[in-house]
């Protein structure tokens, strides 16, 4: 689920290499350059900022914190990282990635023909990730007049393919992502309470996500007392007894994202409110039952017809999605939705998610995160389905 | 011209009026005023500057016809609801597939011809690549227009500028009550960061580095702090898109010597320089009171990159009056206007050096938007 970014990925920012390995990085560099040959790239561009990093983590393990990176891949040669900071924060970003050649620059033109020029290279044929479609007009711009008469490839596919399955090293980050999480998630069963404001609540998790090592987190929240308002940032609103308060809160832990979602009871709810949770956990009890290698991601579909009888309760879960890829972004391949082709794989990492949210569809959310094994998902961590009453 | 009748198009009105005045004089048919889902402090974003709305999602941007006709067209499906709340734009459409949305919606106003960009420079090449295939309609990158329109927030805007300046006072001093020998630099980042979104800060621009000799502000790593560490902090909270940012230096004790016999030159520079600040001023006059301060004591060379770059910014999302502060800058000052003044200073013998505060100008000068004491601070060890 997309939600707001913010202006700094200001959290722990380490590479730990006994975590993730240079000779990992390796490995995938491999895997690119033979993509790299089948499409006769002489050179590949991968671009991430820092709101979307995925592809750009993929390769170099690099998050940029408040603009831009593009990581040159050569066909031969050791890569290149170009990344738009002041020049002071060069030693730092180098702390962040394997590759050793980083050149930090204002425009990513000046960067590249630095690192051209340096190499003697004069690529005819240049594979593109991510670039067109992040990559702002104005540096665009200057990046094409740079490389006039350069073949362009699209091959944004090729990437996509090699990060829909984890290494176990990959599961290990998500799961301690989502073990903090659930720590902050205990956090909030003592301290959502009447009176309290909404911004309070979301800082004491923030506290918990951040003090064990969050890179980065997201905090949302939606209200019974406000069904036509979904999830959305923490206010100064005041949190009501009666209410049911769905929260979702997700963080990346060295590049790795997780979300969990869950539903708070304040008192005693009504029967409306019970019952939409009731169909919450129906639909998500189908998806972890029915999600195995080989079911593809628009079958899930059905499942949510029959899960969700009302026609208000089925639009809030399709809106919200119910369930995606999860790893270098919050939300990657595959998606659960009738328009994505893949079939379901063993080692995916999927965040499985069903919140209903409106006037009618009621306030419910549950969300976990989970590893498709050959027999089936199995979660991250223990997942809660049952909503918290307080 | 598309409004609710509620009062919260007010202070909107009078940016849509200047919008409508710039595209007859360009001879636009309409703006599409573009924000991408990354967000940037130092940038103006122009849905939230035109609608009240900060966006979420990949695409987001608002449709405004030479009439005065707004729509918004936002990503998310699902955040209609908080959209709604949020603008007084009426006419507010999702759209899964935005060249497609932008293309209909021009088609049913009957815009035609020339169409100004703004947000251009952030805008995904793809995107505008998309707008250049759209027959009836030819996209002109117009991001100058905010820097006209949108130097100054507005007196109405002081209020939350001190609230956030009184948030970043309370996350400084969060540093200086929980810094402690063997803490890792994120766990004394996250209590900082506790004590300002706590206050209701909406994000942070927040760095809090600890080394006895940094090179730089990064944000935190897992390093533990050790005595006579020298913490740098740049933290920046914001409230109804209004940032404030304060810059400091602490040492955990024992201060070593070179730290104090070095930072009064930092103190010196800091000075010299807000007496600069005052309306007719330029900004460079600024610059250039710090950078002879640190000249005078033979730093002339740490006064350029890789050590140094600008000596303050405008802090976006809401306004910016400009974007960097440095010697050739001869954006004038005006009254209104609020910027950060930064002497900090990377000086051989003691590593970089932090002191800097957010200001408003005012008629004669300036005030300062924070409270926290321009100096160097000790932490016991």
């Amino acid at each position: 689920m997309d939600t707001l970014h913010t202006v700094l990925n200001r959290g722990c920012s380490i590479w730990d290499r006994s975590l993730v390995p240079e000779g990992e990085f390796q490995k995938r560099l491999e895997r690119i350059r033979k993509g790299m040959l089948e499409r006769s790239l002489e050179l590949m561009l991968v671009y991430g900022d820092s709101w979307k990093f995925g592809n750009l983590a993929y390769v170099s393990h690099f998050m940029p914190k408040n603009r831009g990176a593009l990581a040159i891949i050569p066909y031969t040669g050791e890569p290149a990282l170009v990344i738009q900071e002041p020049s002071r924060n060069n030693p730092f970003s180098r702390t962040l990635t394997w590759i050793s050649d980083v050149v930090s620059v204002g425009g990513f033109m000046q960067g590249l023909s630095q690192v051209l020029k340096a190499r003697g290279l004069q690529p005819k044929r240049v594979g593109l990730v991510t670039v067109k479609e992040q990559l702002g007009a104005k540096q665009w711009s200057g990046l094409m007049q740079g490389l006039e008469g350069v073949e362009m490839v699209q091959c944004g596919e090729l990437l996509a393919f090699l990060r829909l399955t984890k290494i176990p090293r990959e599961v290990a980050l998500v799961k301690k992502a989502t073990e903090i999480l659930t720590r902050a998630f205990s956090i909030l069963t003592n301290e959502l309470r009447p009176q309290r404001k909404e911004y309070e609540v979301m800082a004491l998790a923030e506290r918990a996500a951040r003090s064990h090592g969050a890179e980065d987190f997201r905090f949302f929240m939606a209200r019974s007392s406000q069904p036509e308002i979904g999830l959305r940032p923490a206010g100064p609103l005041e949190v009501s007894q009666g209410e049911a308060i769905s929260v979702s809160m997700a963080m990346s832990y060295q590049r790795y994202w997780a979300e969990i979602g869950q539903t708070f009871f304040l008192g005693k709810p009504d029967k409306n409110t019970i019952d939409s949770h009731g169909l919450a956990q129906k639909l998500f009890l189908r998806l972890t039952d029915g999600i195995k290698p080989g079911v593809k991601s628009a079958d899930v579909r059905s499942w949510l017809d029959e899960a969700l009888p009302f026609p208000a309760a089925k639009e809030s879960a399709l809106a919200y999605g119910v369930g995606n890829g999860v790893g270098l972004e919050l939300v990657e391949n595959p998606l659960l939705t009738e328009s994505d082709e893949n079939a379901i794989r063993e080692g995916m990492l999927l965040t499985l998610r069903v919140c209903l949210q409106g006037k009618a569809g009621g306030t419910a959310l549950i969300a976990h995160p989970y590893q498709v094994t050959s027999g089936g998902l199995k979660p991250l961590v223990e997942a809660r389905t049952e909503p918290v009453f307080l | 011209m598309e409004s609710k009748a509620s009062p919260s198009f007010h202070p909107f009105q009078t940016k849509v009026a200047s919008l409508c005045e710039t595209m007859k004089r360009e001879k636009l048919s309409a703006l599409l005023l573009y924000a991408p889902g990354q967000l940037s402090m130092l940038e103006v974003n122009p849905v939230l500057w035109i609608s009240g709305l900060l966006p979420m999602g990949p695409h987001t941007a608002v449709l405004l016809t030479a009439a005065g006709a707004a729509t918004l067209f936002i990503s998310l499906p699902w955040d209609r609801g908080r959209v709604k709340e949020r603008t007084w734009i009426q006419d507010v459409r999702v759209v899964d597939r935005f060249i497609e949305g932008v293309n209909e919606s021009t088609r049913q106003k009957g815009v035609q011809g020339e169409v100004g960009i703004v947000g251009w420079a952030f805008m995904p090449a793809a995107i505008y690549q998309g707008l250049q295939g759209i027959p009836s309609i030819r996209p002109r990158p117009m991001d100058a227009i905010l820097n006209a329109l949108a130097r100054s927030p507005g007196p109405d805007a002081l209020g939350a500028l001190k609230r956030a300046g009184e948030i970043a006072d309370a996350g400084f001093s969060a540093l200086l009550a929980n810094a402690r020998v063997g803490m890792a630099e994120y766990e004394l980042a996250a209590e900082v960061e506790y004590a300002m979104r706590s206050r209701g800060s909406e994000d942070n621009f927040g760095m809090v580095t600890a080394s006895d000799h940094n090179y730089c502000t990064h944000p935190p790593t897992d390093r533990k702090l050790r005595a006579s560490d020298i913490i740098i902090a740049e933290i920046t909270p914001a409230c109804e898109g209004q940032f404030v940012q304060l810059c400091r230096t602490a040492v955990i004790e024992p201060l070593p010597p070179i730290v104090r016999e070095k930072f009064p030159i930092v103190e010196e520079a800091m000075e010299k320089s807000l007496n600069a600040v005052r309306p007719g001023n330029k900004v460079g006059d600024i610059s250039r009171a710090m950078n002879e301060v640190f000249t005078a004591h033979g730093y002339a060379e740490y006064c350029r990159p890789p050590y140094i770059r600008v000596r303050g910014h405008g802090l976006g999302f809401m306004s910016l009056p400009f974007s960097e502060m440095t010697d050739e800058n001869q954006v004038v000052i005006e009254e209104g206007t609020d910027f950060v003044v930064h002497p900090n200073q990377y000086l051989p013998e003691s590593g970089y050096l932090m002191l800097g505060d957010t200001v408003w100008v005012e008629k004669n000068g300036y005030l300062r938007l924070t409270q926290t004491p321009m100096k160097l601070f000790t932490i016991k060890g």
